[in-house]
């Protein structure tokens, strides 16, 4: 075989063999109390191609040795035959590496993060689940549905949960709550009476009874009122004997006050009305479709649902989010004008502030975890803060957020349970506009990008890193992790080149004398393990080359020196392979 | 007689670009915890510091070349001795020159005053993310912190807090935070050392500049027979590819072999052993004695083996 063939064949082996060795020690230290088992398969694959990129300088240089110290022929023959194969060799792998490592990496953190959030609210639910807090068990047990539905532990806390709930619910039908009186409302009650009695005029008795009806709560000594509801009722049932009815009419008064919301302005209260009533086989009623779609849409201008934040939040997400939002594109609104309010603790409020300096106004944004999906970019446990010429001008928390066409929207509802709002908290503000969302105008996927700047670096690709790097002081990220990054990154390629070549030299000066025995191959693995320190070692000193690079030179401007020092590196690499002929007694096979 | 010396030579060339990189790269380490401008300075000390380091690494190579090219392995080992003997003593001597150490700065790390971090961008410690939009007269302005760590709500403000030069703590909302620059975590080439208690060689001949010359020569001369005595790894097997690269890993034993017999339970070991036998030698010597020995056993054994069958006459 050629030398440039044995190359190839001895870099695919033992290439392959590594990967294999580096998925079975994933395989070996797995752990379900770390990584969940539905996402086993893909944190293993993820760490095995990783582990082989981390060491593939390492690899290339065993398998240049290998194949050409195993070789016959004369050293300088070997060594030329091999530089166009070691070449493009080095350069496929390194280009491979380059481009597999960050979705690798994103991979490997989105499993980590997924199984790290799928134990900790499986952990919750079962606690809150023993504490009896079953609405809180239920919530935790959502979380590990999105990431892991088919689990068996979820499927058990699951039923468990059901009949808890199904028990709950039989005790607290036992003692029947009485409804507390509503206010008395005379003028309310007038104006309910007059609706009523339009209706009844118009033969629309369901309407009048339950506008009549109201008025009566509204103002119980409305004997009007009292008796128009009476007389409607019994028109209701002159017009047949039809059990039915009774239902009917709850229906008709339960869809005219998601109306009268929707009318109102509370689209998340429509939609909470007429997604009870599309729940209770009422979903082909015309007004139901018409107006359960306008309230949806309503809901969707001003707030967002529960469970398109659900799953991202709980499986791809950057942690502990931390961004300033650029000056240049906060200029478009933010919460309102100035407020003059004295901030709660820990928020200091004082005379001096940022605009008052000439600088722009300030504005924060910071949050348990943050993830990007569908174009939006969805937070959890979120605090916006915004200082301006009066000092603190808004600060408002909220469990949930959504970021998505230039607003910030702060009220979450549950899209199954309509009844459950998570509304901010302001404990600044606003002065205008509504308190249910901000005015931002942030790209999503930038502000994702420059968070995954911060915390991720390694999951971004080359380009993005770069220009993450570029924009990171915009967004009040320190830009150093990102250089220390690339740094690495630009060490890959250098690294690659030099071990191949200084595996050919090796493998050229260390050659058998005579023919060679197949059986010395089994030391491969033998040699490759006592490479390990040795390649440790190297990686040290590479890590070393760019920590100083970083420390000579300013951000970027540090990877100009580092590819110098390794280029020095692999030039001498290159000169010693240059200079490997078969000079007398330089090789074992004279 | 002309070959022998020949590859005497080239291992004293291979010695001194050994001793280059290596104390280019310790030189680059120190500079890093201390300040770039000390590389040179810092370079030139590791070179006088890490000798007994570069000699080990070139007796290694150059058992390759004398199983290559000496026939007789009596020359070989005589010329590997000679080579470490010269190189080491050498090196001993030229650490006990006052004058070279006293124009060179030892790397001493300073306790630099805290610097706040860069204004504008945000810096994490322990869980703690900080910003301030910029600093005036001592004070740190619109300054927010948040503590991830802690339970929600986290965030807090200050228009203007005082930024402590001493401490590097800011007051935000009634709680201080740490403002200061953080330190980038310090390289360290071999932190797995920190599992044994011992000294590598180079630290415990660099911490015997006061001590008799014999005793210095003695610890040294030790550590040299030890390693001349894994000569046996370049022919270990029948390919040279494999030997060279279980030599590597030998060299790595070798190093950290005699640092973990130098301190803590070994040396008490070695140490009650002597005593058993009679021995009331310092640890110095006893554990050269060890070192010596154990070379010196090997070295028999490998001058006893059979040589091969394809030996190589050296011309």
């Amino acid at each position: 075989m050629s030398s440039g063939r044995r190359i190839v064949a001895a870099t695919a082996l033992i290439d392959a063999l590594a990967i294999l060795a580096f998925f079975a020690f994933a395989a070996a230290s797995y752990s379900p109390a770390r990584v969940i088992p539905s996402l086993a398969m893909k944190w293993e694959w993820s760490e095995a191609f990783l582990g082989f990129f981390r060491w593939l300088a390492g690899l290339q240089f065993l398998a240049l040795a290998v194949s050409i110290g195993s070789n016959e022929g004369r050293t300088e023959d070997l060594v030329q035959g091999a530089i166009l194969p070691a070449i493009v060799l080095s350069a496929l792998l390194s280009a491979a590496a380059l481009v597999a490592v960050p979705p690798l990496e994103a991979s490997r953190s989105s499993a980590l993060a997924a199984s790290a959030s799928f134990n900790g609210s499986l952990d919750a639910a079962r606690r809150n689940l023993a504490s009896g807090d079953l609405e809180l068990s239920r919530a935790e047990l959502a979380v590990c549905q999105a990431v892991s539905g088919k689990d068996p532990r979820v499927k058990d806390l699951d039923s468990r949960l059901q009949a808890a709930e199904i028990k709950a619910k039989k005790e607290a039908l036992k003692p029947a709550e009485r409804e507390a009186p509503a206010p008395k409302d005379p003028v309310a009650a007038k104006d309910y009476y007059l609706k009523a009695l339009a209706f009844f005029d118009k033969g629309d008795f369901f309407a009048a009874n339950w506008y009549a009806s109201t008025a009566m709560k509204l103002d119980p000594s409305y004997t009007d009122a009292r008796r128009l509801a009476a007389k409607a009722w019994d028109r209701m049932q002159s017009k047949g004997p039809d059990p039915a009815d009774v239902e009917r009419a709850a229906f008709y008064s339960k869809k005219l006050e998601g109306y009268g919301l929707l009318r109102a302005g509370d689209p998340v209260g429509a939609y909470r009305v007429f997604k009870e009533l599309a729940n209770a086989k009422h979903g082909d009623d015309p007004d139901v479709r018409r107006y359960l779609a306008e309230a949806l849409a309503g809901t969707e201008k001003s707030a967002f649902f529960k469970d398109e934040a659900e799953k991202p939040l709980a499986s791809a997400y950057v942690s502990d989010a931390f961004i300033r939002v650029p000056e240049a594109r906060a200029a478009k609104g933010g919460s309102g004008a100035a407020s003059n309010d004295e901030a709660a603790s820990p928020i200091e409020a004082a005379p001096h502030s940022a605009v008052a300096s000439g600088a722009a106004p300030v504005r924060i944004l910071a949050a348990k975890r943050a993830s990007l999906s569908g174009g939006a970019l969805y937070f959890s446990e979120l605090e916006y803060l915004e200082a301006g010429s009066s000092g603190l001008r808004a600060l408002v928390r909220t469990p949930y957020a959504k970021l998505a066409g230039g607003k910030l929207f702060l009220v979450c509802v549950e899209r199954d349970r309509p009844s459950e709002v998570r509304k901010p908290t302001w404990a600044t503000g606003p002065v205008s506009g509504p308190a249910s969302l901000v005015e931002l105008s942030l790209e999503p996927e930038a502000a994702f990008k420059a968070l995954s700047s911060r915390s991720a670096p390694a999951s971004l690709s080359a380009i993005e890193a770069w220009k993450a790097a570029v924009e990171a002081p915009r967004y009040g990220i320190d830009p150093a992790p990102l250089v220390g990054d690339l740094l690495d990154r630009s060490s890959l390629p250098f690294g690659v080149f030099t071990a191949s070549a200084l595996g050919a030299l090796a493998g050229g000066r260390f050659r058998k004398k005579g023919p060679f025995s197949g059986g010395l191959y089994a030391l491969v693995p033998i040699m490759a393990a006592a490479l390990v320190p040795v390649f440790m070692l190297a990686s040290r000193v590479d890590e070393l080359i760019s920590a100083w690079s970083a420390a000579v030179a300013p951000a970027l401007a540090s990877l100009a020196v580092a590819a110098g020092i390794r280029t020095l590196v692999l030039f001498v690499a290159v000169m010693l392979v240059a200079g490997a002929r078969n000079e007398r007694g330089a090789t074992f096979d004279r | 007689m002309r070959t022998w010396l020949g590859v005497l030579g080239r291992a004293c060339i291979e010695f001194l670009l050994i001793v280059i990189l290596l104390s280019a790269t310790a030189g680059a380490m120190l500079s890093l915890d201390t300040g770039i401008k000390n590389f040179p300075a810092y370079m030139a000390r590791a070179a006088i510091d890490l000798i007994p380091l570069a000699v080990s690494l070139t007796l290694f190579l150059a058992f390759f070349d004398f199983e290559l090219r000496i026939r007789s392995r009596i020359a070989g080992w005589l010329g590997l001795l000679i080579l470490g003997s010269l190189l080491m003593a050498g090196g001993i001597q030229l650490r006990r020159m006052d004058f070279i150490k006293e124009s060179l700065p030892a790397p001493v790390a300073t306790a630099e005053t805290p610097r706040p971090s860069p204004p504008g961008l945000s810096s994490t410690k322990a869980g703690i993310t900080l910003w301030y939009r910029a600093m005036e007269n001592g004070d740190v302005l619109d300054a927010v912190a948040v503590d991830f760590g802690s339970d929600y709500p986290r965030m807090a403000y200050s228009s203007r807090s005082f930024f402590d030069p001493a401490s590097g703590l800011v007051d935000i909302g009634g709680r201080t935070y740490d403002a200061a620059r953080p330190v980038p975590k310090p390289i360290r080439l071999v932190p797995e050392a920190s599992v044994f208690a011992g000294a590598w060689i180079w630290d415990r001949l660099a911490a015997m500049d006061r001590e008799p010359i014999l005793l210095v020569l003695a610890a040294a001369g030790g550590f040299i027979l030890l390693a001349l005595g894994f000569r046996f790894l370049c022919r270990i097997t029948s390919w040279p590819l494999a030997n060279a690269v279980l030599a590597a890993a030998g060299f790595v034993g070798i190093v950290v072999l005699d640092a973990a017999l130098s301190g803590g339970a070994a040396s008490k070991a070695i140490a009650g052993i002597a005593r058993e036998l009679g021995l009331s030698l310092q640890p110095v010597l006893l554990l050269a004695c060890l070192e010596g020995a154990v070379g010196l056993l090997l070295g028999l054994a490998d001058l006893a083996a059979a040589p091969r069958r394809e030996r190589i006459s050296d011309e």
